[in-house]
């Protein structure tokens, strides 16, 4: 898979996630962390969210995901605060698809049974088996459908997680080091994997990582330290 | 993607506990099964004998606390029965149990009045019936003849007294089949009970109404101090043996629901707790709380429901097991009513559900971010 350029993808400029003031506290406030982050990603980025451990990057992916909740300050999906959304479950079911470090397929499920997990209690969703064929035949694991977890390689797993993001066609990616556990030709593999879908879904990514060079793969490099946004593509905030 | 096979599948992952799970539901709900169906077995088995003999209303003492009722002379009671209207015959009746072999368990001894209604239902399959009240011969059940391996013309001793077989009968009625009949006074005499009968069996006219027998129950106990008159469904119920067979049948389904269900709650309880982490990735999925619930009610659920359903074969083999041992052959008819088996399924998944809510309710509020931290 030839990787594509970025750049050509953004076609509008309608922010789809900002946040205004956004702190999250832990131990009543003894753990800060996030310190008020201002953030606006536009549909359609890839934004790479880099910085020191510690520093708040997974929990800023956790409160827009909605896996957690915003100790003060506020966030918008499409103008819409995230206060007002009655039912997050769906928001997360509809909107978000998640991609962890550490993969996190259920172990009694295979790889089909973990690309359709999403699909779960969907009301009227009856063509899931077929998207999840196809999506595993575009990631080159259509050889794997019935295989579980334990019987795939890590490059493989991740592709696997990264079709069960993808299934019901979401809006966001949220990417939490995806690549934290691959060697370096299967990182790149699946950021091959990440970067072709999403222009191909006009999908909005937001990726955790650590390394420079999986950094650079994004259009945007958002740098936090102290749960405070610190540079933004370079830029000293 | 089917939840229940998911269900399944996590029930499968955890194979040695999930095994001792079900063992335990199935051996609670066997107890259940083989309890009652003997409790009920054995009202049905005394019901279905009395209704063979064709007895409409029964006359006995009225606190007949025992596992027979007591004694009483049947003259001092039986002109005025005669008197009632639509009462046909009395008839009189003394049942014993009483040990007539060292290597048989005890067995019941019936004295029936000699020439009533009482013996026109048994069939005679080998020998004579008794040819007067005063013919001291027994006639033996088919089951009484194969426990105490007699046949036509061998002698049994009752209380001390050496009788002939005269013959052999069969009847509808199990614990007639396991039983040994004599004419009335011979078993008085044998029992030293003269002209006592515990029950007075009452057979009304074809005319005779509900009202009727309602109207001859309230004239006994307003003109006969310390006696009722009652149907033989009545005096079955009313029996020490069947009540506390029945109490403890109640006992048993209480004391093993309770079990079941904390069992199952301790099981599912200790598999959320496992598998918080993956219960945070359905959740991060976008898993509603309420299909969070619905899987794990759906674990526990086909865990007792599975266990109901070995619990209910093993129930039904262990009843039949206890029919078949010495000690009890004849006296216990296992009674497997389909809407009683089906409510024992019912219960099973009852159990399922109780005992898997708030492990349920639990997964459901599972907090995504922390569950996917944990190691
Ligand atoms: N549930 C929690 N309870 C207490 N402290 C927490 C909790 N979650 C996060 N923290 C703290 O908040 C801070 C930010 O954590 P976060 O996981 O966002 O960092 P990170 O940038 O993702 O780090 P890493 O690169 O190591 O993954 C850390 O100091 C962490 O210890
Ligand atoms: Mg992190």
């Amino acid at each position: 898979m030839k990787p594509l350029s970025p750049i050509c993808s953004v076609t509008t400029s309608t922010p789809v996630l900002s946040s205004r003031n956004l702190t999250l506290h832990f131990d009543q406030g003894r753990t800060k962390a996030l310190n008020g982050v201002d953030i606006e990603i536009i549909e359609g980025e890839f934004v790479a969210v880099t910085g020191p451990s510690g520093c708040g990057k997974s929990s800023l992916l956790n409160l827009i995901g909605t896996l957690d909740q915003a100790s003060s300050g506020e966030l918008f999906f499409r103008q819409q605060p995230y206060s007002s959304m009655t039912d997050l479950s769906e928001f997360r079911r509809e909107q978000v698809g998640f991609v962890f470090q550490s993969f996190h397929l259920i172990p009694t499920l295979t790889t089909l049974g973990n690309v359709l997990l999403p699909t779960v209690g969907r009301a009227g969703d009856h063509n899931a088996t077929a998207r999840a064929t196809a999506l595993l035949q575009q990631m080159g694991l259509e050889s794997r459908l019935d295989h579980f977890p334990s019987q795939l390689s890590g490059g493989e797993r991740q592709r696997v997680a990264i079709a069960r993001a993808l299934i019901n066609d979401p809006t966001i990616i949220l990417a939490d080091e995806p690549t934290g556990s691959l060697d370096s030709e299967n990182a790149s593999h699946v950021l091959d994997v990440i970067a072709n879908m999403r222009l191909r879904k006009s999908l909005t990514v937001v990726m955790v990582t650590h390394d420079p060079n999986v950094a650079a793969r994004a259009d945007r490099e958002i740098c936090m330290r102290d749960g405070k946004i610190v540079t933004d593509n370079g830029v000293n905030l | 993607m089917n939840l229940l096979r998911f269900a399944f599948d996590n029930l499968t992952r955890r194979p040695a506990r999930t095994t001792l799970t079900l063992s335990a539901i199935a051996l609670g709900i066997a107890a259940i099964v083989a309890l009652t169906a003997i409790a009920w077995g054995f009202e049905a088995s005394w019901q279905k004998a009395n209704d063979a003999r064709g007895t409409d209303l029964i006359v006995t003492k009225l606190a007949s606390e025992n596992t027979m009722p007591s004694p009483f002379v049947a003259e001092k009671v039986r002109p005025d029965l005669l008197k009632l209207p639509h009462v046909q015959e009395v008839v009189g009746l003394l049942s014993e149990m009483l040990t007539v072999s060292y290597d048989a368990p005890p067995m019941f001894v019936f004295g029936w009045q000699f020439d009533s209604y009482l013996w026109d239902h048994l069939q005679l399959i080998d020998g004579r019936w008794p040819q007067s009240p005063d013919d001291a011969v027994i006639v033996i059940g088919t089951l009484a003849a194969e426990l105490l391996q007699k046949k036509t013309g061998d002698t049994i001793e009752i209380e001390g007294v050496a009788l002939p077989v005269a013959g052999i009968f069969q009847s509808s009625a199990l614990v007639e089949n396991g039983a040994l009949i004599l004419p009335l006074l011979q078993v008085q005499q044998l029992t030293d009970k003269p002209g006592k009968v515990n029950v007075l069996n009452l057979q009304l006219d074809a005319s005779a109404t509900t009202t009727d027998v309602a109207h001859i129950k309230a004239q006994v106990r307003a003109t006969l101090p310390g006696f009722v008159a009652i149907t033989s469904g009545e005096l079955v119920s009313q029996n020490a043996v069947v009540r506390i067979s029945k109490a403890m049948s109640n006992a048993t389904i209480l004391i093993a629901s309770l079990v079941g269900a904390l069992v199952v709650f301790n099981t599912m309880l200790m598999s959320i707790s496992e598998r918080t982490r993956e219960i945070g990735v359905l959740l991060a999925l976008g898993w509603h709380p309420r299909t969070v619930i619905k899987l794990i009610i759906s674990e526990s659920a086909m865990l007792t429901l599975a266990g109901g359903i070995i619990g209910i074969l093993l129930g039904i083999l262990l009843t039949i097991g206890l029919e078949h041992i010495e000690l009890m052959r004849g006296k216990i008819d296992g009674l497997f009513s389909p809407p009683f088996l089906l409510a024992v399924l019912g219960l099973s998944i009852i159990l399922g559900i109780l005992g898997g809510l708030y492990p349920a309710i639990k997964a459901a509020r599972t907090h995504p971010s922390q569950a996917l931290r944990q190691e």
